[in-house]
């Protein structure tokens, strides 16, 4: 308690004041040059200079016209990604081949590389959560909020409406269960990240999707159901790299789940697995 | 339509070829003496300086180099992007039944406005549906050899996605899509 009133006050003393008066000054300073050098004093002013100058203070109005780009900060993290904007496909791609190759340059087996890209993936997931059910609350027009997750099957529909669709534009596609081993499988056809990666005959069993599954289990982590994901090729002859990522989850969740349905409550789990 | 494409790096260095299939009535493929891998890099190379040699030849200043290539068998076509990766595309010739000896015709000017005349003699818009086809194979190697951590630059292409992108490219080539 004690730290919230310094945080308070900073946070309400920095961004809007001091950003708006900022480009308020900066705006202003450019209207007062443009003028400054039109007054008759210091002028010669022959038709063209005038002309430039017209055109100049044109422009500067035009750019003030044009709306101002909110502060990241300010802007809502309700609005879906059609209003709040979309990374480009191309900036993705090129962004993750740095990524695998680093992955890939800093040495061992398959295994190692897909350890780190899974280590990344991770950072993400576990960072997606709260974003994913405030995006997945405003979805539609009367935006019921997300309540939170208490079963298996809610949390990894969760993951594949709302969280893959939040990063990558698209649903995942079915969720299957293997009941004798308690393994859940989640199937993504054609995996975003992995679309422009051909990955080499020698090292064909790397899927690039370990990107994906540390997403998963960060996120799955983080959102109070601890399970081990991995990926897995499973191509087809018309998806070449189709990906299954294998969720385990760890036997406190299924305990808990089998708990409440029995009518006992819901608890949070402190997994050992810190990952 | 398409016979090869083979890319050469700005070194001159072979770094990737595709055959694409060919079907002539009877179902015999049109075999011709096909050189061996190693023949191809020395052609290559070849070809590299033949490229710079023509560009020093120019009346004109900034040349860029040999564009088109035209035999009485087949047309080579040279695409060079901005990087100096040259694309070559060799294709069924402008006119079949031309007298045997190669004709080497090539633009003087950066702008390529003055094409050879033996350019309109042939089918119609083979320069067209060249460069057409040329554009989505540039466009499938930014996708797919740019893109790919395993791909290092200047070096061979093992990419199966443009391995595939190419094919696809040449299929519809073929069938007369562009």
């Amino acid at each position: 308690m004690s730290s919230l009133p310094g945080f308070h006050l900073s946070s309400s003393s920095l961004p809007p004041t001091s950003q708006n008066a900022g480009a308020q000054a900066g705006s202003s300073g450019d209207a007062v040059v443009a003028t400054g050098t039109m007054t008759p004093g210091q002028q010669q002013p022959t038709a063209a200079a005038a002309a430039q100058m017209r055109a100049a203070t044109a422009a500067v109005a035009a750019a003030a016209a044009q709306p101002t780009r909110k502060n990241p900060a300010q802007r809502s993290v309700r609005k879906g990604p059609n209003i709040y904007g979309r990374v480009s496909l191309a900036a993705l791609a090129f962004l993750f081949s740095e990524i695998v190759k680093m992955a890939n340059e800093a040495g061992g087996g398959i295994e190692k590389i897909e350890q780190r890209l899974f280590e990344v993936g991770y950072s993400v997931g576990i960072r997606a959560v709260e974003l994913a059910y405030i995006r997945g609350s405003g979805l539609g027009e009367q935006s019921t909020p997300l309540l939170r997750s208490t079963t298996i099957v809610e949390i990894l529909q969760i993951i594949q409406t709302v969280l893959f669709p939040m990063l990558y534009g698209t649903r995942l596609g079915p969720i299957e269960r293997d009941t004798s081993r308690n393994h859940y499988y989640l199937i993504d056809d054609d995996p975003v990240v992995s679309q422009f990666i051909s990955v080499p005959a020698d090292m064909k069993d790397l899927n690039c999707g370990a990107y994906n599954a540390g997403i998963i289990a960060g996120f799955l982590e983080r959102a109070q159901f601890p399970a081990s994901v991995s990926a897995h090729n499973h191509a087809s002859k018309d998806l070449p790299s189709r990906t299954v990522y294998m969720v385990m989850f760890e036997q406190s969740v299924h305990d808990r789940c089998k708990r409440l349905e029995s009518g006992g409550s819901w608890s949070p789990i402190n997994s050992p697995t810190g990952q | 339509m398409l016979y090869q494409l083979l890319i050469i790096n700005k070194a001159g260095g072979l770094v990737y070829q595709h055959i694409f299939p060919q079907t002539r009535a009877g179902g015999t493929s049109a075999a011709s003496p096909s050189p061996n891998s190693n023949d191809f890099l020395m052609l290559a190379g070849t070809f590299h300086s033949i490229h710079a040699l023509v560009a020093q030849f120019s009346p004109v200043a900034d040349s860029s180099g040999l564009r088109v290539l035209e035999s009485s068998h087949f047309t080579l076509f040279c695409f060079q992007a901005p990087t100096g990766t040259k694309f070559l595309l060799v294709t069924i010739p402008l006119s079949g039944l031309q007298s045997a000896s190669s004709v080497i015709s090539h633009h003087v000017t950066q702008t390529g406005r003055t094409v050879p005349t033996s350019l309109h003699s042939g089918p119609p818009n083979l320069h067209a549906v060249a460069t057409a086809a040329w554009r989505e194979i540039y466009l499938a190697y930014g996708a797919f050899v740019a893109r790919d951590p395993f791909h290092v630059p200047e070096m061979p292409i093992r990419c199966s996605r443009f391995d595939a992108a190419v094919s696809r490219i040449g299929q519809r080539a073929s069938s007369g899509i562009y």
